[in-house]
């Protein structure tokens, strides 16, 4: 098995991680609202190499049932064939259903459903570039798509992961650190007013005593994506607005 | 020849989630089965004169190459006991859980399926006792365990039904002469009798301890 | 096969687990940290295993492939879980999903078992594990009952030893050489948490609690204080403080378990050493053992309820409970009073009428009929009216004295 230095110290205190990030540092993040037309809501993020569409349709008819009390989220996740460094052939992999249903929840519990009854949201989320971080990026993106339709929501949805190498915490893993064996990951979705958790997904061992600073890592993480989605999120109102 | 079957054990209702359910043990092959019904059912399965039976055998590996066979096998054993028109627009689901297998085990399910019908008082027309007998070197041994029945020639699964005496279902494996068959049929009706004898007993027992 | 649909939970039922949670009680009588009992028994061969935690059943069994590796980790043997969820009706395909996945991250990711030890030709042949987890009745909190399964599975399993000759493998069989037990490195056990009404939350949930609640947290853990997987859902609000705390308690957890495990393991291996020994499932269902056969429920105590009652709760009129009569009507079947005289205060008009009309009526009379108002003793009529002035009602009795003379019979208007 190959040992790959992900952290490395140099004379200087702080180390680098492989990508020549410090620890807690945020890969860049781009986002773009209003990008389909054609749907209520769309959005595009781009995280570090990670890059997410998403699209909103809704509130609309249902299918079938309906609920009398609150409407149907209904969320589909996808990881494109063309998505990562080798072809994909499954669609409806485990893993994709998976985070179908925690997305699902997740929207569940952040958009106001009582406002409308008997009807249906359907959020569709398409992962154009895979390279670590995919279901942080995708709250991200979806949170940001519901705005652009105008559902109304409880708050900013947030979303970032964390890790733990060489006794040292750190903030948005991408998918070489994902990869290697033996690395813990963590993805807190969150409301962050409330400092409400809302998803929190991790695999890997993480020692008890220090998931207190990896969660810490993951939060701070969220704030600074939050500042960016807010930042995009009123530019695209004062463009709307001229 | 007096029929020598296992040691025979049941317990009645030890889940609690399905209507009826029985845990059959014939020796060291053990058979859990459950019965959902008679409950909805989705209008592409509704049957209008009576109520839909479906049948699931689960082994213990699921690559299990005779899963069909069982199943076609249970089913029509039950189609013809149960009082199906009694209860149209409805279904009635029998799931058989594989748990040990050490001869014997298409019987064990049969008898745990009738047991489990028992308990969720789904309405029959007679009980039924399924009995195996394997053949080696022209001496035909009544209940095998799995060694035994490696060992052998040939089978035959018969199912007995209690009214008449009569056989339900026949179901045979390997090399028999008519002779042998004969045979088997007569220590299967002996062994069926054992076999109504302990369902009854089961039962009066079940009751005895709730009253 | 067919599924059912999903039981809709009647809003009485949500409240009261609800209240009852604010005062740390349970419906099955436990406190908001109790676990339900744990019994753990095993089949004939290695690696067959049932788990009973409460009413809730899981069985594991665990056979052996041998098979090729995958090109990426060609020296390490495969583990393959499956998840079975049939035999309870009720459930989504996305339960199978979240329990299969909650498994696979917890055992796979979290690295538990060796499985480079499982490798028979690096790049060739391995050993493949596939692992049946079948959950015969679902009672809440499956996440923990099928972990609980497939350790015991993998701590019970032992596969058969292998020698390599110049590219031929041959397998000796049980009887030649003993077999081998895998390696497993640590042991992570998934707890459950939900959440009721903003951070009052229970542990090992049953099935109504978990169909009711607001969110759930699943942990997975280990005695090292590692936390190998952590699963948050649904619309509590969990802070980081709730998180940790529960973290806390599922190690504990852990390592109650992980002991019970090995110690029930331990006990069955050494039955088998021994020559005689019954093993196998048969001799656990001949001594009806929990794990197999129904789980006896331990009685609740009420006394504490009465006890709590103040003066002014009581809402029944004492006089009409003093005079409440029960009659016993089977076996099983009691009644709590038989009914009361007609209650209605009749209007001084309509009293004036019904005193004239009463030879029409088709009411039965007795000798003395009219104007028995101000006798309360009087004999009791079958339509008696009430007074205005007594407050006593009357005892109802059915007359068996009546003649035909007395009965009047209207004879219907006919019909041209």
């Amino acid at each position: 098995m190959e040992s790959r230095i992900l952290l490395e110290s140099t004379s200087v205190k702080t180390p680098f991680r492989i990508d020549g990030r410090k620890p807690h540092e945020v890969r860049s993040l781009t986002c773009r609202l209003g990008v389909f037309q054609q749907a209520d809501g769309s959005s595009y993020v781009k995280l570090g190499n990670t890059q997410v569409l998403a699209t909103v349709y809704g509130p609309h008819d249902t299918r079938g049932k309906s609920n009398p009390e609150k409407s149907i989220i209904n969320c589909k996740f996808r990881l494109s064939t063309f998505s990562k460094s080798t072809r994909r052939n499954l669609h409806r992999d485990i893993r994709s259903i998976e985070i179908s249903n925690n997305l699902t929840q997740v929207f569940d519990s952040a958009i106001l459903t009582e406002l409308y009854p008997h009807s249906q949201i359907d959020i569709y989320l398409e992962v154009v570039q895979s390279d670590g971080s995919d279901y942080a990026a995708c709250i991200n993106a979806a949170s940001l798509a519901i705005i652009d339709a105008g559902i109304p929501i409880k708050d900013v949805v947030c979303a970032c992961s964390a890790g733990f190498i060489d006794n040292q915490p750190i903030t948005d893993i991408n998918a070489v650190e994902e990869s290697s064996n033996g690395t813990p990951i963590l993805t807190i979705g969150m409301l962050p007013k409330d400092k409400q958790i809302l998803s929190m997904e991790s695999s890997g061992g993480i020692h008890l005593d220090n998931l207190n600073d990896v969660m810490d890592a993951a939060i701070e993480g969220c704030k600074s994506v939050l500042f960016i989605m807010k930042q995009t999120i009123l530019n695209h109102i004062q463009e709307l607005k001229d | 020849m007096a029929p020598k079957l296992r040691d025979l054990i049941i317990t009645y209702n030890n889940l609690a989630n399905p209507d009826g359910s029985a845990l059959f043990c014939q020796g060291n092959t053990i058979v859990q089965a459950y019965v959902f019904g008679p409950v909805d059912v989705s209008n592409s399965k509704e049957r209008s004169e009576k109520a839909s039976l479906f049948v699931t055998f689960k082994p213990k590996n699921s690559y299990e190459i005779r899963k069909e066979l069982y199943e076609n096998y249970i089913r029509t054993v039950l189609e013809t006991i149960i009082h199906l028109d009694m209860h149209p627009r409805t279904s009635i689901s029998v799931i058989l859980q594989e748990m040990q297998d050490d001869g014997c085990l298409l019987s064990a399910a049969v008898n745990s399926a009738c047991c489990a019908l028992l308990d969720a008082g789904i309405p029959m027309k007679c009980m039924i006792a399924s009995v195996t007998s394997c053949i080696s070197v022209d001496a035909i041994q009544l209940d095998p365990n799995k060694e035994a029945s490696q060992k052998s020639d040939g089978s035959i699964v018969l199912t007995f039904e209690s009214s008449k005496n009569g056989i339900i279902s026949v179901t045979s494996e390997g090399e028999l002469t008519f002779d042998n068959i004969k045979e088997a049929i007569k220590l299967g009706c002996l062994a069926s009798k054992e076999i109504y004898d302990f369902y009854h007993k089961s039962m009066k027992k079940r009751f005895l301890i709730n009253s | 096969m067919q599924r059912l649909k999903p039981k809709s939970i009647p809003s009485c039922n949500k409240n009261f687990i609800f209240t009852a949670v604010k005062d740390d009680k349970r419906i099955d009588g436990r406190s908001s940290k109790d676990f339900r009992k744990l019994s753990i028994g095993f089949g004939l061969d290695y690696g067959s295993s049932v788990v009973s935690l409460g009413d809730t059943r899981v069985m594991c069994n665990i056979t052996y492939q041998i098979a090729e590796p995958k090109a990426v980790k060609s020296c390490e043997g495969l583990l393959n879980i499956r998840v079975d969820l049939t035999a309870s009706m009720i459930h989504t395909y996305e339960k199978v999903v979240e329990i299969m996945r909650m498994i696979e991250k917890n055992v796979k990711d979290s690295r538990c078992l060796d499985l480079e030890s499982l490798c028979i030709i690096s790049g060739e042949k391995v050993y493949a594990l596939e692992t049946d987890i079948i959950v015969m009745n679902d009672d809440g909190n499956l996440p923990e009952c099928c972990s609980i399964a497939l350790l015991a599975s993998l701590s019970h399993f032992k596969r058969p030893d292998v020698s390599v000759v110049e590219d031929k493998i041959k397998i000796h069989s049980f009887d030649e050489r003993h077999p081998i037990p895998l390696n497993i490195l640590h042991y992570p056990f998934c707890t459950s948490f939900t959440f009721f009404d903003n951070s009052k939350f229970v542990c090992d949930p049953t099935q109504a609690e978990e169909q009711v609640c607001d969110g759930y947290l699943i942990v997975g853990s280990n005695i090292y204080r590692e936390i190998t997987t952590i699963h948050i859902s649904g619309k509590s609000a969990i802070t980081k403080d709730v998180v940790l705390n529960c973290c806390q308690l599922a190690i504990e957890r852990s390592k109650f378990l992980t002991n019970f495990v090995k110690l029930v393991v331990e006990q069955d291996l050494k039955k088998r050493s021994t020559e005689g020994a019954e093993i196998g499932y048969a001799p656990l269902i001949r001594e009806s053992s929990s794990v197999l056969c129904s789980y006896k429920k331990e009685e609740i105590e009420l006394q504490e309820v009465q006890e709590n009652y103040d003066d002014d709760d009581v809402i029944i009129d004492l006089e009409v409970a003093q005079n409440t009569k029960m009659y016993r009507y089977a076996s099983d079947t009691v009644g709590i009073g038989e009914g009361r005289g007609q209650n209605w205060d009749f209007i001084d008009e309509f009293q004036e009428n019904v005193e004239n009309d009463e030879n029409e009526d088709m009411y039965i009379e007795d000798e003395e009929t009219t104007n028995n108002e101000d006798e309360p003793d009087s004999k009791a009529k079958q339509f008696s009216k009430r007074s205005k002035n007594s407050n006593k009602y009357q005892e109802i009795t059915v007359e068996d004295d009546l003649s035909e003379e007395e009965v009047q019979i209207l004879n219907p208007p006919e019909f041209k």
